[in-house]
């Protein structure tokens, strides 16, 4: 033992780093410790333990030193006499803060690792936050239980979830290394991934958002040019242009523009051009309207003469002849009171009268609103037909009646003269003249007839004409309406 | 809102947001099951691994202990 006591001493000298002390233990379990104390360790788990189970070693939970009250683990040893019997022990103590560094050294994501024995205690430091010994599972089921489930969700003082995971250590039957992991560090990389999908889901949104806005410009700009042309247009520029050569829809909406502002160029030109025909028009009608003036007052001079010389029937039909210049003239107007038209009419047979003497009767039957607006000129055509083409190439001369009278909100007129009559071949082809469809006959009578439908519609003018040896009949329609000046 | 080039972006970006929104919160559900199932298998293999170092580490003690339980100074003790 004298030999055996400096070797354990420089032994435990040289590992000082991980053992605490050795010590040499008889079979009864005595034990001489290196630090030259001598202990009983009959009673200890671990003595008891090799004992029964013969094992070769055996490692014990983690017991306090009872050299220096340190925290050890102790490795006991079956030394191996003549024929492998045991004729001691080597008891090695371990440093336990030894195994708490090495369990600290295990860092995985923040979680750091710590040790639990075979008893279910935990005999290093535990991270701060999990009180992992307080987990009811822990103390129920056991830490064996619990590593099964590797991943077992526990949560922290502090609220936060952690996964708590086990591993035996091999050497150390019934030992095991633990660690907590927070579900935030074990999230992390999954969602660095997940932030990173977002950024670039968010940026194709961009991209797109930027390619359409681009492509819906493209769009939208001739448009818009297009938009702007209308507009000035509108403000009266019709020299503007959509100048751009396109082949899709936007090009084809810029050649119909400009097609219509061609057109639209064009009609103004028209109606620039009607406008100052009209307007040479009135300038001839205004130096028109001077001739009658002298005229009209010659045919005074002429009447008065007449009266002097004793000429009363010429001075009578100079002054017919006057108020027939005067009406035809209307100074102007189109439209006439129906009053006007028939002292027109009047004075127009009064002239005839005169000329053609018995061989023309004439009667006009009014019965009807005397103030209805008409367009001027309507019966003196019609009349004139009846007393050139009826009455004149009768030998006894024939009579003219006029019958006017409303019906149903119309105006009916009928021309009846006792002439020569037509023959049937002519009747048909004035009917197809006045109706638009034969040739040009009858011009006075198709000029009242256009003038009618071009102002009441194709129901109302001319509506019959009748005519056989007896004579003819023309009969016309007008609606009533008020005057249009 | 009111001209029709706006009213189109907006219809665009809003169909766009709502498909991609789909899309990853749907692949926010698949990372999320599939890489936090092999997280744990890995943290699982990492332990293993330490533990396996820790328990290298006592091997060699017990292995120094048995070396010297296999000295020849010990025997005149016995």
């Amino acid at each position: 033992m004298t030999r055996i006591k400096p070797y354990m001493r420089a032994f435990d000298a040289q590992h000082d780093d991980a053992f605490e002390s050795f010590g040499i233990c008889d079979e009864e379990g005595m034990m001489w410790i290196s630090d030259d104390t001598v202990i009983d360790i009959r009673d200890r788990e671990y003595f008891q333990r090799i004992q029964e189970t013969g094992a070769d070693f055996v490692i014990s939970d983690p017991i306090i030193s009872k050299s220096n009250e340190e925290p050890i683990v102790i490795i006991h040893h079956r030394i191996f006499g003549v024929e492998d019997k045991t004729s001691g022990y080597v008891n090695a103590a371990i440093r336990l803060s030894k195994l708490s560094e090495l369990a600290s050294e295990v860092v995985v994501e923040d979680g750091q690792g710590w040790l639990v024995d075979g008893s279910d205690h935990i005999f290093t430091p535990t991270q701060a936050g999990y009180e992992v010994t307080e987990l009811e599972a822990f103390q129920t089921l056991g830490a064996a239980a619990v590593r099964d489930q590797q991943g077992y969700r526990v949560e922290g003082q502090n609220g936060q979830e952690g996964r708590l995971f086990l591993a035996p250590l091999k050497s150390v039957p019934g030992w095991q290394m633990g660690i907590v992991i927070s579900e935030e560090a074990m999230a992390a990389p999954t969602q660095k991934l997940i932030t990173s999908l977002m950024g670039l889901g968010g940026g194709i949104l961009l991209i797109a958002v930027f390619l359409v806005g681009v492509i819906i410009s493209g769009i939208f700009r001739p448009m818009n040019r297009l938009t702007a042309l209308i507009e000035q247009a509108g403000a009266g520029d019709l020299s503007v242009r959509f100048e751009e050569k396109r082949r899709d829809e936007i090009g084809r909406l810029g050649e119909r523009f400009n097609w219509l502002l061609g057109q639209i160029q064009d009609l103004i030109g028209q109606v620039k051009e009607k406008e100052k025909e009209k307007q040479r028009a009135e300038m001839t009608a205004l130096q028109a309207q001077i001739q009658p003036h002298f005229l009209y007052n010659t045919l005074d001079t002429i009447q008065w003469k007449a009266l002097e010389h004793g000429a009363d029937e010429a001075a009578d039909m100079i002054q017919a002849l006057s108020k027939f210049f005067r009406y035809s003239l209307n100074q102007g107007k189109e439209w006439t009171s129906l009053e006007n038209e028939v002292q027109q009419i009047r004075n127009y047979l009064f002239i005839q009268k005169i000329r053609y003497e018995e061989r023309l009767q004439f009667e006009i039957d009014c019965r009807a609103d005397m103030q209805w607006e008409i367009p001027k000129l309507i019966l003196q055509p019609l009349v004139e037909n009846a007393i050139y083409h009826g009455i004149k190439p009768k030998a006894k001369g024939g009579s003219i009646r006029i019958e006017i009278y409303e019906e149903a909100r119309r105006l009916e007129i009928a021309i009846c003269d006792t002439g020569i009559g037509m023959e049937p071949m002519a009747l048909r082809k004035l009917r197809e003249s006045v109706a638009g469809d034969g040739e040009s006959l009858g011009v006075g009578m198709k000029n009242v007839q256009r003038r009618l439908q071009l102002v009441y519609g194709k129901a109302y003018g001319i509506t019959r004409i009748l005519s056989g040896s007896g004579g003819t009949r023309i009969e016309l329609r007008i609606p009533k309406r008020g005057g249009q000046g | 809102m009111g001209s029709l080039r706006n009213r189109i972006v907006w219809i665009v970006v809003v169909a766009l947001g709502i498909i991609l929104t789909s899309f990853l919160a749907v692949t926010r559900q698949e990372v999320n099951q599939q890489n936090m199932e092999m997280t744990r298998n890995l943290t699982e293999q990492i332990i293993e691994a330490k533990s396996a170092q820790i328990s290298g580490w006592m091997d060699q003690r017990i292995a120094e202990v048995q070396v010297l339980t296999e000295s020849e100074l010990l025997r005149p003790w016995i």
